[in-house]
């Protein structure tokens, strides 16, 4: 009777020992976790390792992406490796078409860097010449950032052409091609992407782009 | 001596083939000078595991293989039926050569110790063994209704096989053994895991199969099973046959000699029958003495009696299958030590 | 020919009757599940996700299960001393083997029409895509293992249970690597070592030919031809990998 008291006390104390044990090593393990990213080796070789498992690997690398972003949303990251994933996503999976747009489209706004983001989406377009969502994000982002008009409708109009376009793509080279007004153009095409996208980060963009453009305030974008 | 029939003289009936030549029943199986090296794992050493060694079965007769622990028992039954093959010498089942799936259809075999599949049934795995020796259909349900009911396992009919004791799964294997009616039956230790009223069921089975007619070739530990089911032994020892005798002239062995056991024994009491005793025995009071002939037998009892002693017991003494067997294993080294060396050497080369 | 047949049957008893089985089949059945579930994380991925996953765990589980069946079947029987009752029946030693790869590749089957099954459940639930391409997928993926089943049994013939599993999986890594292994070994080396590279590229199995997940996910087109052309390199590749098997367990001493 004694015996079996003392073993369930011993057994109690070892998993009380377990559990602060690992809280213990909880920092060290998170530390871990934001240097993994940047140790990402290049797309050939992890296409190597991934043994004919390429798609699967994108996928497991896209949900880490989309981790990696929501930490710089949260301030614990300064989306320094973003392109890279992007870049190592659409490595292992070319015809993961909404990597690149949301790739793009973040790199253009969250990471400044526009003319890296148009390359993104240019990928694109090369692995999948008949996707019309890359032309059409071409187009926005030409808009949108570098207010370059013709550029963007001539984008608008190649995507409107592709097979199963949205009728988006045909609306907003209307818009571009009547230049009514950058602002008013561009809050409108804003509306429709939140409204068509069922990407919770591209809806909160857009309205806070929306927000911004009402208040007539337009960081970042890329003067002509 | 030609073993080639003229065709008019074979008579064939379904699975049993009697052939007659001359007068003398057909050898069902012959092995012929067999040697087998095996080559030990890490060394290029060679061990000669058997040394020429020969035997026969005729049809009908029930054939006991004997030896000791390690003498190659195993090792021939592997040869007889082309698990392992001869390195030198040649083997035949029903006159042709070990392999030959014509022969392998009218052989059964029971391995030492089964075990077998664990996860099917006793009817799902008899109908495996029957299938593949070319049965099938209702004559198949019904042979494995009968050999089920033969072998005491009805009641287990559907139950898998990891359920079942040593004993049962013993019995299981006899079951697949004779399910095909085979005409040679090879049992490598049949009796092992049974319990008395299993063995007197194998032992039952046996005679019956050798009642039809059927060769049995049976190799086991059990001597006085042996002894009553056997018509003749071969015993193996380091490789080679070192006896074979059949059962009869084994008990006729003893003859002329009286056993006579007595009690209030004195050794002093030899001194006037030490021409008549070949040999005896004593533990304490009581003795055991082996009379020479029949007709000292008298003079003993009474110069027993004379001195004081009882006597117990007088038999005719008879040469059992345990004594032939420690006398043959006893006897200094079948081979030679110079025979030993030879077959020990280093594989050199190609 | 129906000995053929009853080792099939027997096998494929046996081996449904594993647990390893149910395990591989439940293993593959939440990794398929799990990936429903999860798919909201995906932000904006969820079908693609969900058919990857799909894709995947079948042939993954595939793999698997060729690699633990396969690499104890002829093991086990032998240490159970079994196969004495097999091989002194009139029952060939290439019969047996046949019939064996037979009867994992039933169980292949089985595995994979009821992992097929959940997977159409949970591409209907995560917004589908199912298309003929998916099937020719997963049909291909049964190729792949039907392929990986017969190097599984040329090794069980001769090596342990461990050691079979370990060089199929090895040559499972190797003829899923891209061309570039042939490419880095032409680079480097004479012409004599080119040509013993090229020869021993194309003794591995060319896993790739078998591999149309992308195309089943992304919808891209595929020919028929090349699924015949697949089949028959798989028809090929298991019949000399089985005749090589039976070349060594003819040999073969039971002791």
């Amino acid at each position: 009777m004694k015996r079996k008291l003392v073993e369930i006390v011993v057994a109690a104390a070892a998993l009380v020992m377990l559990f602060e044990a690992s809280r213990g090593v909880e920092g060290l393990s998170q530390r871990k976790g934001r240097l993994e990213v940047l140790y990402l080796p290049s797309g050939r070789f992890i296409e190597q390792a991934a043994l004919g498992y390429h798609d699967l690997a994108a996928d497991l690398l896209w949900f880490k992406m989309v981790q990696y972003y929501g930490g710089y949303r949260m301030g614990e990251n300064d989306l320094a490796l973003f392109k890279h994933l992007v870049d190592v996503i659409t490595d292992l999976d070319p015809q993961f078409t909404f990597a690149y747009v949301f790739g793009a489209l973040i790199i253009a706004e969250d990471c400044g860097r526009f003319e890296q983001g148009i390359a993104v989406l240019e990928k694109g377009v090369r692995n999948n010449p008949t996707d019309w969502q890359l032309p059409f994000e071409l187009g926005f982002l030409d808009y949108v950032y570098a207010r370059d008009y013709e550029r963007a409708v001539a984008h608008f109009a190649r995507a409107s052409k592709l097979p199963g376009a949205g009728p988006q793509a045909a609306r907003f080279a209307a818009y571009a091609a009547g230049k009514a007004g950058h602002v008013e153009t561009s809050i409108a095409m804003w509306k429709e992407l939140a409204r068509t996208s069922d990407n919770r980060y591209i809806r909160e963009l857009a309205g806070r782009y929306i927000e911004r453009l009402r208040g007539g305030n337009f960081p970042g974008t890329v003067k002509k | 001596m030609g073993r080639r029939l003229s065709r008019h003289r074979r008579v064939r009936r379904r699975g049993a083939v009697l052939i007659h030549m001359r007068g003398f029943a057909m050898y069902v199986l012959r092995v012929v000078g067999v040697k087998k090296y095996f080559r030990s794992d890490m060394s290029l050493a060679r061990r000669e595991v058997l040394h020429g060694l020969s035997l026969h079965a005729q049809a009908g007769e029930v054939l006991g293989f004997l030896g000791p622990n390690g003498a190659g028992k195993t090792t021939t039954i592997k040869v007889i039926l082309g698990l392992i093959r001869a390195d030198s010498g040649s083997v035949t089942l029903f006159d042709r050569p070990v392999g030959d799936e014509r022969s392998m259809a009218r052989v059964g075999y029971l391995p030492e110790t089964p075990y077998f599949y664990p996860h099917l049934s006793l009817g799902e795995f008899l109908g495996f063994c029957g299938a593949l020796s070319g049965m099938g259909g209702a004559q198949l349900r019904e042979r494995i209704d009968a050999v089920v009911e033969t072998v005491d396992l009805s009641a287990h009919r559907d139950k898998r096989l990891k359920t079942f004791s040593k004993g049962m799964l013993q019995r299981a294997g006899l079951a697949q053994a004779i399910l095909h009616d085979p005409d040679l039956l090879i049992l490598d230790e049949p009796f092992s895991g049974l319990d008395p009223i299993g063995r007197k069921m194998v032992r039952d089975v046996l005679v019956d199969l050798k009642k039809r007619g059927k060769t049995i070739f049976l190799s086991s530990h059990i001597l006085p099973d042996m002894e009553s089911l056997c018509d003749r032994v071969c015993i193996i020892r380091e490789g080679v046959i070192v006896k074979c005798i059949g059962l009869d002239d084994l008990r006729k062995l003893g003859e002329g000699r009286v056993e006579v056991t007595a009690r209030r024994w004195r050794p002093d009491m030899l001194g006037g029958i030490r021409g008549y005793v070949e040999s005896k025995r004593e533990t304490g009071e009581e003795v055991f003495l082996v009379v020479r002939e029949q007709r000292f037998v008298r003079p003993v009892i009474e110069h027993l009696y004379d001195n004081g002693a009882e006597v117990l017991e007088v038999a005719n003494e008879h040469c059992s299958l345990e004594d032939l067997f420690i006398q043959e294993i006893s006897r200094p080294g079948a081979r030679t030590k110079e025979e030993k060396k030879e077959e020990t050497h280093v594989f050199t080369g190609f | 020919m129906h000995t053929i047949v009853a080792v099939a049957l027997n096998t494929f008893r046996e081996s449904v009757r594993e647990k390893i089985l149910a395990i591989a089949l439940l293993f593959g059945v939440i990794l398929m599940g799990s990936s429903v579930f999860l798919s909201p994380l995906a932000v904006g991925a969820k079908q693609k996700i969900v058919m990857d996953v799909a894709l995947a765990a079948i042939s993954i589980i595939g793999v698997l299960v060729a690699v633990l069946l396969g690499g104890t079947l002829v093991h086990k029987e032998v240490d159970r001393k079994a196969i004495y009752l097999v091989l002194t029946r009139p029952v060939g030693r290439p019969a047996y083997l046949v019939g064996k790869l037979a009867g994992v590749v039933a169980a292949v089957v089985l595995v994979f029409a009821v992992m097929t099954g959940v997977m159409v459940a949970a591409i209907a639930l995560g917004a589908g895509g199912l298309r003929p391409a998916v099937f020719a997928s997963v049909y291909l993926s049964l190729l792949e293992t039907t392929v990986l089943c017969s190097i599984v049994m040329l090794f069980s013939t001769f090596t342990t249970p461990v050691l079979t599993t370990f060089f199929t999986l090895c040559l499972f890594a190797a003829g899923s690597l891209s061309g570039d292994l042939k490419v880095f070994a032409s680079k480097f080396g004479g012409a004599g070592m080119k040509i013993v590279t090229e020869l021993f590229y194309y003794l591995l199995p060319n896993l790739k030919v078998f591999n149309l997940r992308h195309e089943a996910v992304h919808g891209l087109p595929f020919r028929a031809a090349d699924v015949l052309l697949a089949t028959l390199y798989a028809a090929v590749y298991s019949a000399v990998m089985i005749y090589f098997a039976c070349l060594i367990f003819k040999r073969r001493e039971f002791r």
